[in-house]
């Protein structure tokens, strides 16, 4: 079996923020995401779970270590290159959905299409209706935002984190700010799409239950990953 | 559409009231100084066309006799150095080789017309009236690329003007209580007499021709002065008035001629036009900058409002550029749309002032406008640019306030 490009690696992943006093969030962390992987990352707040995550999407830059996503180190990138990565190479789901307010459903989910091309194509809206009909939105093609409930916000997000094809989502407690039934709905639809489209998904959580659910937990304390 | 475009469109759409409040503003500002400029430059250009433009820019007279220094008169080892009022060697002064001298003078840059003349002082009398004054005498079709006086006419001609003829100011004509066809009589200093009918009445709005200036043809002028066929002065007219300085200096330097430009014979007039256009360039200024500060706070505070927005865009992918692009954009279609608007609303005030006559002065004719407003593409054009170009440095500001929101402390700040 021909060996696979890990979805993820971290080396000595150290992260410090230098304010008034430096604080060290990450200590050192080595972790690996194999493609089609659904990885939970387990801990309490403050415990440099986001940070983490952040470091992998390239939204910051680690203080030390490599994080190679793909095939590659995103110290090699410069700031325009490391947005284009994350339009493209990666998907984002945060807590809070971050729609933005004055566009419909489907103009949010093809955000980073728009990003990066201006115009959709046919194929790419083909794509995004079909990811929408996937989640079941696809009677709120065109309502906006404030038309939507939590659980539709969330998901119209999760569809946004897929309009590139990444080959890679990372997700920071998607059902945070959710009920349980749509907690449930969301964190399922994520799980069914991994195992779908072989997508490598990194959530990070604080819910137990959630993260039993993936292939794999890690945990963080303290800067620091251990394995169950 | 671009990105950056349909977001700053939409941007704006769904500011609703907020982007209306401040494309008015906008355009409120453009329509002042639209206003103030048309009004104030519209002013001037009568004052000047009252003033510059019925009179000659420029006037070249013969030079006085310079007195000679007596060893340049070896025969005469007595004489004296005398003043140059009494070296006068005839009266009036002429100037010779009137043609070609004419050629030169039209040869010069901005002329757009020359017009040879004889002028002097003369005693107008009329059934026991009289009153001194000055009588200029030069073909009519020449002069009136001068004077324009045959737009001033109230009554009569001036273009076919015959040399037993004479057109005289409205004010002139009423207080010697005459009329077309009447007769008046001209006496020089040196005693000459001729008489002449009057063919015109002029209202130029200008006291100096109003009052006390007789136009003859260039011929009676020749007779009533003696001068044969000589002239004593060349009207020079120009395409800018306000170059007449120059192009009067030019002349000097090169023509052995006496200069005088209408700029140096109203220098009270000219500082009180460059007092006006001042204060009107102030006006715009201050306006102008006042929509270019409503601009930047209003688009300050969006991006405070939208800083999660923009912090979204830049985690999925948006480039700070983009983001710079899409705030400076808004500020521009602020600034053309309220530039239309503002020129469309402006404009029209101008024009409908402009339409406000004047109390009758003169019957029988057309009065002038209270407000002589003017739009000119300079001055639309002009301001539109301006708005656009200021509300534009305007957003820069902003546009980089949002461009370089960092993904993270929104994302962590929520």
């Amino acid at each position: 079996m021909p060996e696979q490009r890990p979805a993820v690696e971290t080396r000595g992943l150290r992260k410090t923020y230098f304010g008034a006093v430096p604080v060290k969030v990450l200590h050192g962390i080595d972790m690996l995401v194999m493609p089609g992987e659904f990885v939970s990352v387990l801990g309490q707040s403050g415990s440099g779970k986001s940070t983490l995550l952040n470091c992998l999407g390239a939204l910051d830059r680690p203080t030390e270590g490599r994080v190679v996503i793909d095939g590659q180190d995103l110290a090699d990138l410069d700031d325009d290159e490391l947005a284009d990565f994350r339009n493209s190479a990666v998907g984002f789901i945060f807590q809070f959905h971050y729609l933005q307010d004055e566009f419909t459903c489907l103009e949010n989910a093809l955000m980073p299409v728009s990003i990066r091309r201006g115009t959709p194509d046919d194929q790419d809206v083909e794509r995004v209706i079909d990811l929408l009909q996937r989640v079941g939105l696809d009677h709120r093609l065109g309502n906006l935002p404030s038309q939507l409930s939590g659980g539709e916000q969330q998901r119209t997000a999760i569809v946004r984190a897929l309009a590139n094809q990444p080959r890679l989502v990372l997700a920071d407690e998607p059902t945070g700010n959710l009920d349980s039934v749509s907690s449930d709905q969301v964190f399922t639809l994520m799980r069914e799409i991994n195992q779908e489209t072989g997508v490598a998904f990194v959530m990070v959580t604080h819910d137990d239950r959630l993260a039993s659910q993936g292939d794999r937990i890690l945990r963080i304390q303290d800067g620091l990953l251990t394995e169950d | 559409m671009r990105f950056e475009t349909r977001i700053a469109l939409r941007h704006l759409r769904a500011g609703g009231s907020q982007t209306l409040l401040i494309l008015g503003g906008v355009a409120m500002a453009v329509t002042l100084v639209i206003f103030v400029s048309g009004l104030i430059t519209g002013l001037q250009q009568r004052l000047i066309d009252t003033i510059a433009g019925s009179v000659s820019h420029i006037t070249l007279e013969a030079p006085e006799r310079i007195p000679r220094v007596p060893a340049e008169l070896p025969d005469h080892p007595q004489a004296l150095v005398v003043s140059s009022r009494q070296q006068r060697l005839w009266q009036p002064d002429t100037i010779d080789e009137c043609r070609c001298l004419e050629a030169k003078i039209a040869a010069f840059d901005h002329v757009t017309a020359v017009a040879p003349a004889v002028s002097g002082q003369a005693l107008i009398t009329r059934a026991g009236g009289e009153k001194s004054v000055l009588v200029v005498a030069s073909p009519p079709l020449q002069q009136d690329k001068i004077s324009n006086l045959n737009k001033d006419l109230v009554r009569g001609d001036y273009l076919h003007l015959q040399p037993d003829e004479a057109v005289i100011g409205y004010d002139l004509a009423r207080e010697l209580g005459v009329t077309l066809g009447d007769r008046v009589r001209l006496t020089t200093g040196a005693g000459t007499t001729e008489t002449f009918r009057l063919a015109g009445i002029v209202f130029t709005g200008s006291e100096g021709i109003d009052q006390s200036t007789v136009f003859l043809t260039l011929r009676a002028g020749q007779t009533l002065f003696g001068t044969g066929t000589l002239v004593t002065a060349f009207s020079v007219k120009l395409d800018d008035p306000f170059r007449a300085n120059d192009v009067g200096d030019a002349m000097a330097a090169s023509l052995d001629l006496d200069v005088a430009t209408w700029m140096r014979q109203n220098p009270r007039l000219l500082s009180a036009l460059r007092a006006q256009s001042g204060s009107a360039a102030m006006i715009s200024i201050f306006s102008l900058a006042a929509s270019g500060f409503a601009i930047a706070s209003v688009l300050i505070v969006s991006v405070l409002k939208r800083s999660r927005e923009i912090g979204i865009l830049k985690a999925i992918g948006a480039r700070s550029r983009q983001i710079l692009i899409v705030f400076t954009l808004e500020g521009l279609i602020i600034g053309v749309l309220g530039a239309v608007v503002g020129a469309l609303v402006g404009s029209g005030i101008v024009l409908a002032v402009a339409r406000i006559p004047q109390p009758v002065r003169v019957p029988g004719v057309a009065p002038d406008p209270l407000f002589p407003g003017i739009v000119t593409p300079t001055i639309v054009g002009g301001t539109m640019l301006a708005v656009i170009i200021i509300t534009v440095i305007a957003s820069i500001l902003p546009a980089r306030q949002a461009a370089e929101l960092d993904p993270v402390d929104v994302i962590r700040g929520a």
